[in-house]
């Protein structure tokens, strides 16, 4: 901030405003392009017409006369006011950059919500802004900080070290958020955190924001994020001079300028500023009375109060003979309660997140005094840091979280049916059977994440203290309604409520209502209240604030009639109180036990390049802790690992004994890629062409089904010399994820990626290609039948149209022939026609030929499905004899790609199930009929392919095999259902419910995995798929 | 006589009422069953799972609303248009359905009309009614109607400045129309009046004005409720003179891909079966109805528009498909398919337009992940016309108007050196 003392002359000036979603900039001019006399940047706090009022007073003396120009998005109604013109934020910016810095060609300006990218040509200019996903990149940055701990002051202090940042994703502030917070909880140490978050900012606004452009040098960074951190600058620098030298751009400058807070403000005054002269005092007055506008929808306000009911609350034993340690390692805080044998805690201890060991070992030694005279009974440890506690602490149970909050419920409400838990970062709910057993259970996805962070960020934001969040919510005249989105869209609407003229108070209450909504509709999807039950218990550490308990209590009561709602006497220690009951379970009355201590054990966590993975060729970097024990030799452990193959230190896989219950267990989603690209399908040639010749096809989207089809075909042809790009990697990724000009689902972002490596590391790396070969896919085919269609989703269908629009000038530089046909694999006439047409000529193929070809692609595909079918077979039998259990995975065909399912598939087979797929799924007409007997008999089908009773419009390929494959498992009765979506797959949504409806009739445990995205989902992976073997488990499904 | 009244919506308010309209003037009742707002749209998120587009929710809503205000809603069955996908559009009846159910209007039946193959919709039988050439043909002509009012208002508002006059001459003008088609005559004479009024304000002399078209996923480019943020308002407002898409252009879209279609398969050794294959049809005969359906349509709509004074002509389809085929497979079928690339570079080589505006639900699969892809590439080298694409989540409308207002900004700063824009909008589920 520049606050130049002037000496004031009576001369004019001119005042520019920008008012942004989080500050205000206000800048002084004697002249257009003039340096500012002054310049004012304030955080507004939710209070932008009060800021504004506030700047203006501080800018100079009361009769200082100025003309006004007003920029910012929440400009407009202060434009409107002083009679000075607005300009938009990006034209400002283009103005004053133009004005200042001659040779610039790329202006990126980050703001509290909105991402611009300029590229300048001459006298045109291309100008984007940031998608919605994207929003909030300021923001983002703020909360990510707070999530992590960490001072501005510290993250401004961080260096870019670009082989230091780990892979998070910055598609929105949510998962960026989530990303950090595993690795935190990991590990990983903050500077390496500060990296990651700069460079996938770079990364994401590289791949989205620029749309195909790119951004040439000499590139202005303007805006707050890159004059507070650093180290985002450096991502700039680096991702960037990659770019360049990509793409034979002579590398330039990339300079943060001075006054880079302020360039909009100052460009607004360049482009136009009011023709009537006015005193600042006068502008000042002329904001006194702004009236609000008219929103289109109030929700309620808080009328009633304490309508809840506080569960029981047990006394504590007044002999405490006997007593438990809970320990919960969770996203935020770490807890440590002890208990007696009823769940009570008698002394419990917290504090922010930072190692859980280094977090336990503190709260042990809180409580420790409690312990002296009582004999101590179980240990149990719950949360994401367990599976590290629970050795060192040599606990009685590691619990999985939704099992200890169950757990915990049931301890204060016998009767609870519903447990609700709201934490920081997840949210849980766990519906029960009278037995308490799990009866289903949905977690917070990427998407539903961080609702309870968000209602503590906003209070921070709008500088009201935590403890004043209910009163003041619970007293606001006026609520907004937020409706039931992401946070980071929530967060959207904050800026458009401040705008309309709501204050802090209305809009944290309108924010607190919105919790419910996003509870009962994101992350519950559509499941109301009602069809869970009527006894609801609500914990976690959010249901301290009064006004979200008042909210759920309104909606339940409101959606669930005679609903009984009870709020846990001790909600944020709930898990903990959980795993303490759990744990005193396990040990079955055993006599007492040492008292658990993690004194003389030293941790130290290192992060370098001998860290990293070197299990692949992507590298991923990781971290090691090391924990020495007293009398005991040290034990090191890897975390912050992409994958089970960086498990180990040395990088050969994972533990052994993961190791061996992989081996003997299948999975037919590894061997689904090896069967599609199996190097048999080339055959034998039935010509050959003129020349040789080299084609290169993606590994992508519906070529998961279709490979065997095309190598067939071309290898009869005489095409020897077919390359595959290789699975979804992170470094192929990274390599080319900036050719998208959009923003679709992340499987079909990949296949630029794959084309990318192509270009650049197969045909520029010295195998060139004369021809790519990627083929819009208009329909699959599937063994349903009576469907309305089968056609492929429209985006996976046009693929190769972005394809095309990103690399349409790559190909002609290296004169690559691109092929992109339409190919109906359901019309076998027009299929010939399609490959003659594609392939006829430059194979110098005759019609008759290719028809041939295409009908040995046919028996290459047959061949590869009876191979799976078989081995689906073998395992169902075999799970049926033993009285095992299997688990189907159910996704798109480019689930199988590890780099897409993030080796969901190992995960389960280190937890001892075997692993079938939708394609693998039994066809065997006879042996289908005889599990599906019952719809056949009541005539609810009319074979073992219809699935009209479940769905009767559907037109999709993905839907249909779903929901064929989801009955023949839960017919089979010994099998469990990981079902796999991506974040943005518009086209998987039909299937939830009808999907959510067979499980729920045939009693199938169905673990949903969705939204899906680059990043692996390490800990919500985890947490789901322990939840899942729980379930199963309890189920007599082993 | 039907059994159930139907309800009918979708489209703009004006469409909706033409068609209520065109059905009772055939006997059958039928009523619009409501303009979506803000209020739909939360009930449907409510009832529904997420991740579908935001017209299931809106249109469910309406529907649940219109419903929970009826005394005897059992009376009712919702009539709607439904397709083979193969984007979310082809699922829209199946989540009403599941809507319904879950508000409690189970024995409310949802009634599918195929948009390719309509009369061979069977389940019209079960509420009475009976889809034969002529209802299509007056069901048509309602909307060629509906679009010739909707674009009367935004070409006459922008021409004369006299919006108030204008809105009142095109009330007055639905009203009549509406009695027409519910009495079995031809509504040439409302338009004709309207026409007459319209010419007389004459109005302020003709300024220059930006001028936008107005394309994107059919719902929220079709709607004048809130599922498009009063766009069209909203960019007159700013001083735009919008021309709106036509529903006509849509039913002309259909014929045109039912031709192209057959005619791509005509060639074939032999029929394939399916949705599209000519197994047990005949080829020849489709493609002369298809043909014949676009020119009815184009006739019927060049006829109207005159009546009234509108300038527009109807967008042809041939010439669409090749401005297209270089860039998105005029083949590849989802929601308008290669329409908006074509529109754009159509309006860019006519200089119909200075800006096309794109809106669309968030996520739209054909629409924001495709198209504005491509259109992201074509409009940095488009010298005529800029491109804008927004996404409606039903909420934040600060931030669409945002990335509206900026390509306002540039397209209105002139020709060849007019910068191009490339914006996305916001949305959510």
């Amino acid at each position: 901030v520049r606050e130049t003392v002037f000496s004031m002359s009576s001369r004019t000036r001119m005042l520019g405003l920008d008012v942004g979603s989080t500050t205000v900039k206000a800048v002084l001019v004697t002249a257009p392009g003039a340096r500012p006399e002054r310049a004012i940047y304030r955080r507004h706090l939710g209070d932008p017409i009060g800021a504004v009022r506030r700047v203006v007073a501080e800018l100079g003396e009361a009769a200082v006369m100025v003309r006004a120009a007003v920029t910012g998005s929440g400009g407009r109604v202060i434009a409107a006011r002083w009679g000075a013109p607005h300009v938009h934020e990006v034209a400002a910016i283009t103005a004053a950059v133009r004005a200042r810095h001659p040779r610039a060609r790329s202006i990126v300006e980050l703001g509290g919500q909105d991402a611009k990218l300029v590229v300048i040509d001459g006298e045109r200019a291309h100008m984007t802004m940031n998608d919605r996903c994207a929003a909030g990149t300021g923001v983002t940055i703020d909360r990510c900080l707070f999530r992590l701990g960490m001072a501005a002051e510290t993250a401004r202090g961080v260096a870019y070290v670009a082989d230091r940042a780990r892979r998070v994703s910055s598609k929105c502030g949510v998962f960026a958020e989530t990303d950090l917070v595993n690795l935190a909880r990991a590990g990983v140490p903050a500077d390496d955190l500060v990296v990651s978050l700069a460079e996938a900012i770079a990364l994401q606004n590289l791949a989205v924001l620029a749309r195909g452009m790119t951004p040439a040098p000499e590139v202005i960074l303007l805006g707050g994020p890159h004059v507070h951190l650093p180290a985002l600058c450096g991502a700039w620098r680096e991702r960037l001079r990659q770019l360049w030298r990509e793409r034979g751009i002579a590398p330039g400058e990339v300079q943060v300028p001075d006054d880079a807070l302020h360039y909009a403000a100052m460009g607004a005054t360049e482009i136009g500023s009011a023709r009537d002269t006015a005193s600042l005092a006068e502008l000042a007055e002329a904001l006194g009375s702004i009236p609000h506008d008219v929103p289109l929808r109030l929700d309620e306000p808080f009328r009633t109060r304490e309508t809840w009911e506080p569960a029981r609350r047990n006394e504590p034993a007044p002999h405490r003979r006997r007593l438990h340690v809970g320990v919960d390692a969770g996203s935020t805080t770490c807890k440590v309660v002890v208990t007696d044998d009823a769940g009570t805690p008698v002394a419990s201890a917290t504090r922010m997140n930072t190692d859980p060991i280094v977090d336990a070992r503190a709260l042990l030694a809180e409580v420790e005094q409690v312990l002296d005279g009582a004999e101590l009974g179980a240990v149990g440890v719950t949360g994401y840091g367990a599976a590290a506690l629970a050795p060192l602490l040599g606990a009685d149970a590691q619990v999985v979280e939704t099992v200890a909050h169950a757990r915990a419920a049931r301890a204060v409400a016998p009767d609870a049916d519903v447990v609700c838990d709201v934490g920081g970062q997840d949210v849980k709910v766990v519906a029960l059977n009278e037995a308490g057993a799990i009866r289903d259970f949905r977690l917070s996805s990427q998407c539903s994440a961080g609702i309870g962070m968000l209602l503590e960020a906003t209070a921070r934001e709008l500088g009201v203290p935590l403890a004043e969040y209910a009163p003041r919510a619970l007293a606001a005249p006026r609520v907004p309604w937020f409706g039931d989105a992401c946070s980071v869209f929530l967060d959207a609407n904050r800026v458009t409520f401040q705008r309309q003229g709501f204050t802090p108070d209305e809009v944290l209450a309108g924010l607190v209502r919105a919790l419910p909504r996003v509870i009962w509709s994101q992350v519950m999807n559509g499941t109301p209240p009602s069809a869970l039950g009527r006894v609801f218990v609500l914990q976690g550490g959010v249901q301290r604030n009064h006004a979200a308990v008042q909210a759920q209590v309104d909606y339940l009561h409101r959606e669930v009639p005679g609903a009984r709602v009870l709020v846990h006497p001790f909600p944020a220690e709930a898990g903990a109180i959980g795993a303490a009951l759990v744990a005193k379970q396990a040990r079955n009355g055993a006599g007492p036990r040492l008292r658990p201590t993690l004194e003389g054990v030293a941790v130290t966590v290192r992060s370098d390049d001998g860290t990293r993975c070197r299990s692949c060729a992507s590298r991923c970097p990781r971290s090691f802790v090391e924990v020495s024990l007293p009398a005991r030799p040290p034990a090191l452990h890897v975390v912050g690992n992409a994958c089970s193959e960086g498990a180990e230190p040395k990088g050969a896989s994972a533990s052994a004994v993961a190791r061996r219950k992989r081996a003997a267990t299948p999975n037919l989603l590894d061997e689904e890629v090896r069967l599609f690209f199996h190097p048999r399908h080339a055959g034998r040639p039935l010509r050959r062409p003129p020349r040789p010749l080299r084609i290169g096809i993606p590994r992508v989207l519906s070529l998961y089904r279709a490979a065997p089809m095309f190598r067939a075909y071309l290898g009869a042809l005489g095409v020897d010399d077919v390359v595959f790009s290789p699975v979804t990697s992170e470094k192929l990724w990274r390599e080319g994820a900036r050719h998208g000009a959009s923003d679709p689902c992340f499987p079909v972002k990949a296949v630029l990626a794959h084309v990318h490596h192509l270009l650049y590391r197969v045909h520029d790396g010295g195998r060139r290609l004369d021809a790519i070969f990627v083929p819009h896919f208009t329909h699959a085919l599937t063994p349903v039948k009576h469907c309305v269609d089968t056609a492929s989703c429209p985006v996976i269908a046009a693929a190769p149209s972005l394809v095309r629009a990103a690399f349409a000038e790559e190909f002609a530089r290296r004169q690559i022939r691109f092929l992109d046909p339409m190919v109906t694999v359901t019309e076998p006439q027009l299929l010939r026609r399609q490959m003659f047409e594609a392939f006829g000529d430059l194979l110098g193929a005759s019609e008759d030929q290719s028809r041939q070809a295409v009908k040995l692609g046919a028996a290459a595909c047959q061949w590869v499905d009876d191979r799976l079918n078989e081995q689906a077979r073998e395992i169902l039998d075999r799970v049926e004899r033993d009285r095992r259990a299997a688990v189907l995975v159910i996704g798109r065909p480019y689930h199988s790609d590890p780099g897409l399912n993030h080796r969901v598939g190992e995960e389960l087979q280190a937890l001892g199930y075997p692993v079938l797929t939708v394609r693998s799924m039994p066809r065997d007409e006879a042996y289908l009929a005889g599990l599906l007997h019952r719809e056949l008999a009541s005539g609810t089908i009319a074979d073992p392919f219809d699935i009209r009773d479940l769905a009767p419009e559907v037109a999709n390929s993905g839907v249909a095999e779903r929901l064929f494959a989801a009955r023949i498992a839960g017919r089979h009765g010994r099998v469990g259902i990981v079902d796999l979506s991506n974040f943005k797959c518009g086209q998987d949504s039909p299937a939830y419910g009808p999907l959510r409806d067979l499980c729920d009739r045939l009693g199938i445990v169905l673990c949903q995995l969705h939204d899906l995205d680059e990043t692996r989902p390490v800990t919500s992976l985890r947490v789901r798929l322990r939840t899942f073997a729980h379930a199963m488990a309890e189920r007599g499904l082993a | 006589m039907n059994s159930r009244t139907l309800l009918v919506g979708g489209l703009s308010s004006t469409h909706d009422a033409l068609v209520a309209a065109a059905l009772r003037g055939r006997g059958i009742a039928a009523e619009p069953v409501g303009t979506a707002d803000q209020g739909s749209l939360a009930i449907g998120r409510k009832l529904l799972a997420r991740g579908h587009c935001n017209p299931t929710y809106y249109l469910s809503g309406a529907l649940v609303e219109r419903l929970r205000r009826s005394a005897a809603p059992g009376r009712y069955a919702y009539l709607t248009i439904g397709s083979c996908g193969p984007c979310r559009f082809a699922t829209y009846a199946a989540e009403h359905r599941r809507a319904l159910a879950a508000a409690g209007f189970s024995e409310v039946p949802v009634v599918v009309v195929d948009q390719l193959r309509p009369t061979a919709t069977v389940e019209l039988g079960s509420v009475g009614v009976t889809l034969d050439g002529r209802l299509i043909s007056d069901l048509a002509r309602a909307a060629v109607v509906g679009d010739v009012l909707v674009r009367a208002g935004c070409w006459h508002r922008a021409r004369t400045g006299e919006a108030v006059a204008v809105d009142r001459a095109l009330a007055k003008a639905l009203g009549d129309a509406t009695s027409a088609l519910e009495e079995g005559h031809s509504p040439t004479p409302a338009l004709t009046m309207l026409g007459d009024t319209l010419g007389a304000l004459g109005g302020a002399p003709e300024k220059p004005r930006l001028r936008l078209r107005l394309t994107g996923e059919f719902f929220a480019a079709t709607t004048d409720g809130h599922g498009s943020y009063g766009l069209v308002r909203w960019l007159e407002g700013r001083g735009a003179a919008v021309e709106p898409p036509a529903v006509v252009e849509w039913l002309c879209y259909l014929a045109w891909q039912l031709r192209r279609d057959t005619e791509r398969r005509l060639p074939l050794y032999r029929p394939d079966s399916g949705p599209r294959g000519l197994a047990g049809r005949d080829g020849p005969r489709v493609v002369r109805h298809a043909r014949g359906a676009e020119r009815a349509l184009c006739a019927l709509y060049g006829r109207y528009a005159a009546a009234v004074g509108v300038g527009w002509p109807l967008l042809d389809m041939d010439d669409l498909a090749v401005l297209a085929a270089p860039h998105y497979l005029p083949d590849l079928r989802a929601g308008m398919g290669h329409l908006e690339v074509a529109t754009f570079l159509a309006m860019n080589r006519d200089r119909r337009a200075d800006l096309v505006v794109s809106i669309k639900p968030f996520g739209c699969l054909p629409s924001s992940a495709v198209s504005d892809a491509v259109l992201a590439v074509l409009a940095r080298q488009a010298r005529h016309c800029g491109f804008v694409a927004v996404e409606t989540t039903g909420d934040a409308e600060a931030t669409v108007e945002s990335r509206l207002e900026l390509a306002l900004d540039l397209a209105a700063k002139g020709t060849r050196s007019r910068p191009t824009t490339s914006l996305s909008g916001f949305a959510a589920n």
